[in-house]
């Protein structure tokens, strides 16, 4: 009977786990299922570092030890077992809500890696997070949203390995060009997912809407050797701009939020600005902007509880976009 | 690259060792839940594991576990994988990105804490600043979390929810049916007694929580609506006119609107509503770069909602 490649891998992890000393190469090949007999040694080599890699992917990760001038193998227990995880009440049913939202969601692009890190902390956790919640349904990407799920996993790999990543994209005025980038980061944001990437053919960072890509592939050369290396203080939150954002020449505004507002503050600053004020409110928002319509609208739509302290003509073009409305409607 | 399914196989598998060490007889349906999968799958798994941990020639040292109904039995003691094992970069990442989205922060506690059950090597940091899944939105995850609990107990709950319109807060004895979401947004589903029928409310207009000591009956057989979008079919529609295309003139800012580009760059648009207020918000909101034509009844609400606005901008930079 043959063993699939699934069998073998457990195999190794099993009699390396059970070994009570390092184990040389010959006695894997010779003790573990699933290595062909009579194979020779650069197939099995090859064959191993596979499987050491799928092991490491499952958490397992295996040392080399050349302690008396022979090539061994032994798991790294340090970098593989844990103590148990500890998890307060509200912690745990805020993983179990968060997980239920995301393994319902067919855009989140992990739900493997979620599922497994969720039976690790169920095992080794009193009273078990299973993902039972009451969460019905959930989507973050509402275009495409497996497309995009699938596409933002491969670009999570790519980002790991900082391999170069090309695409076929579809441009805001609706232009379609082949890209080949540096992916640095991904974000998702309000149903779509975006890739932060430098676009050497630009000499510049693009932020590009994964939904807007196809063709999508990774620099396979080299597997194992980066292409590239992002900046050290790269922060893909800096890049998660809101819409009046987007353009070369920026101002800054100061908006006051005060009421519901101050208690949205959070949500609706997203991570952009600088928020100051006491606790509860009310806050100054001091927020960069490159399109002054655009951040008028973003007030309106957004309170009540939003003003504008500052520029001065921010504050007149909301007001008489305002007085606009007012008299087209009335 | 796709992981192989060989290798997700094998992770799934040794996921699934350390409950078969602890127990004799275990329910499929308990595997299943502890890994996400379904009871076929973990079948299908487990005979995949029966079939491991030895020489094939001989049987005796293959893992002692077979499945009989609906029912896991471990006859054998299994090689050791004592402790539970590490998360791995990419579970921490699923872990992080999932917890975002009910507005845990990356810099958590909790998530700092399994972090350090993460891989040695494991940078939080980098898993952080490499993927976003949402916002952090302070408070929510608490709210969800006491909304699940309700909704799970069956105990009614008290909320203090925030108008979208007038911002004014009120009280609503609610029944938590379901939560889901939608756009890095979430909504709870309940029988809200105050209102006397089902409502959906923005999880983040809920400034405050507390159960009660009532407890409510499920409705039978009945399944929430949660679907993120009406039934455009059954809505009345209004006529806009837009004074210039633009990016934001698609089906997901106007959900069901069709869209007639004009000769002279206008845009007109039959926009299904399901309330007037959400639509002159809307309108008002494009500061007079949009009108409504018809119903013409929608128009003072439109000036209405664009009155309140001009007052706000100018009062709130003087309340609180």
């Amino acid at each position: 009977m043959g063993v699939s490649a699934s069998e073998r891998i457990v195999n190794l992890a099993l009699y390396l786990a059970s070994a009570v000393r390092p184990v040389s190469a010959n006695e894997i090949a010779a003790n573990v299922a699933g290595y062909p007999a009579g194979q020779t040694a650069a197939a099995f080599g090859r064959m191993f570092e596979r499987d050491k890699d799928d092991l490491r992917h499952a958490g397992i990760v295996i040392e080399l030890d050349r302690s008396d001038d022979v090539e061994r193998y032994r798991i790294d227990a340090d970098s593989t077992f844990s103590d148990s995880v500890r998890l307060e009440p509200l912690e745990a049913v805020e993983l179990r809500a968060a997980a239920a939202a995301m393994l319902a969601d067919p855009s989140f692009p992990y739900p493997e890696d979620l599922r497994l890190a969720l039976a690790k902390l169920a095992a080794a956790a009193d009273g078990g997070i299973g993902a039972a919640s009451v969460v019905k349904t959930a989507l973050s990407a509402d275009e495409d949203p497996a497309t995009q799920g699938a596409a933002v996993a491969v670009l999570t790999h790519a980002i790991g390995t900082r391999k170069r990543a090309s695409f076929s994209y579809t441009g805001a005025d609706g232009r379609l060009s082949r890209r080949t980038v540096e992916p640095w980061g991904l974000f998702a944001r309000d149903g779509r997912w975006y890739l932060v990437a430098r676009d050497p053919a630009a000499d510049g960072i693009r932020v590009f809407a994964v939904a807007r890509t196809a063709d999508l592939a990774i620099e396979q050369a080299r597997p194992k050797t980066p292409d590239f290396d992002p900046p050290e203080d790269f922060d893909v939150r800096t890049w998660m701009l809101m819409p009046f954002q987007y353009g070369s020449h920026t101002s800054e505004a100061t908006l006051r939020l005060s009421g519901s507002a101050a208690r949205r503050a959070t949500a609706l600053v997203a991570g952009q600005g600088k928020l100051s004020g006491p606790e509860g409110g009310p806050y100054l928002w001091r927020v960069p902007f490159a399109d002054q319509t655009l951040l008028a609208r973003w007030i309106a739509g957004n309170g009540p509880g939003i003003a504008v302290v500052s520029p001065d003509s921010l504050r007149e073009a909301l007001a008489s976009g305002l007085r606009e409305a007012v008299s087209l409607h009335g | 690259m796709a992981e192989s399914s060989a290798a997700a196989r094998a992770r799934r598998l040794l996921a699934l060792l350390p409950f078969l060490n602890e127990q004799r007889l275990v329910p499929l349906a308990e595997l299943a839940a502890a890994v996400g999968s379904d009871e076929a799958t973990v079948a299908e798994d487990l005979t995949v594991l029966s079939l491991c941990g030895g020489d094939e020639r001989d049987p005796g040292q293959l893992i002692g576990v077979y499945v009989e109904g609906d029912t896991a039995e471990v006859f054998a003691d299994l090689p050791a994988m004592g402790r539970p094992v590490r998360l791995t970069p990419a579970e921490a990442r699923a872990l992080t990105t999932a917890l975002e989205s009910i507005g845990v922060d990356p810099r958590s506690p909790l998530l700092e804490r399994l972090a350090q059950h993460a891989e040695r090597g494991v940078d939080p940091d980098v898993v952080a600043r490499t993927v976003r899944a949402a916002f952090a939105q302070d408070g929510q995850a608490s709210v969800i979390a006491a909304l699940d609990v309700a909704s799970q107990l069956g105990v009614v709950a008290v909320i203090r929810y925030a108008s979208a319109h007038s911002g004014q807060e009120s009280l609503r004895r609610v029944h938590p049916l379901a939560l889901h979401r939608w756009r890095d947004s979430w909504y709870l589903v309940a029988d809200c007694e105050s209102a006397g029928e089902q409502r959906t409310f923005r999880v983040d207009r809920i400034t405050g929580v507390s159960m009660t000591h009532d407890v409510f009956e499920r409705p039978d057989g009945t399944v929430p609506d949660t679907s993120p979008l009406p039934e455009f079919d059954t809505l009345p529609r209004a006529v806009v006119l837009f004074d210039e295309d633009g990016p934001d003139l698609n089906d997901r800012d106007w959900p069901g609107t069709l869209f007639e580009r004009l000769p002279d760059g206008t845009v007109s648009a039959s926009v299904p509503y399901a309330g007037d207020a959400w639509l002159a918000r809307k309108v008002a909101a494009r500061l007079g770069a949009a009108r409504i034509v018809e119903p013409r009844s929608l128009r003072a609400a439109v000036v209405r909602e664009a009155q309140r606005m001009l007052a706000d901008s100018s009062g709130a930079g003087s309340r609180d």
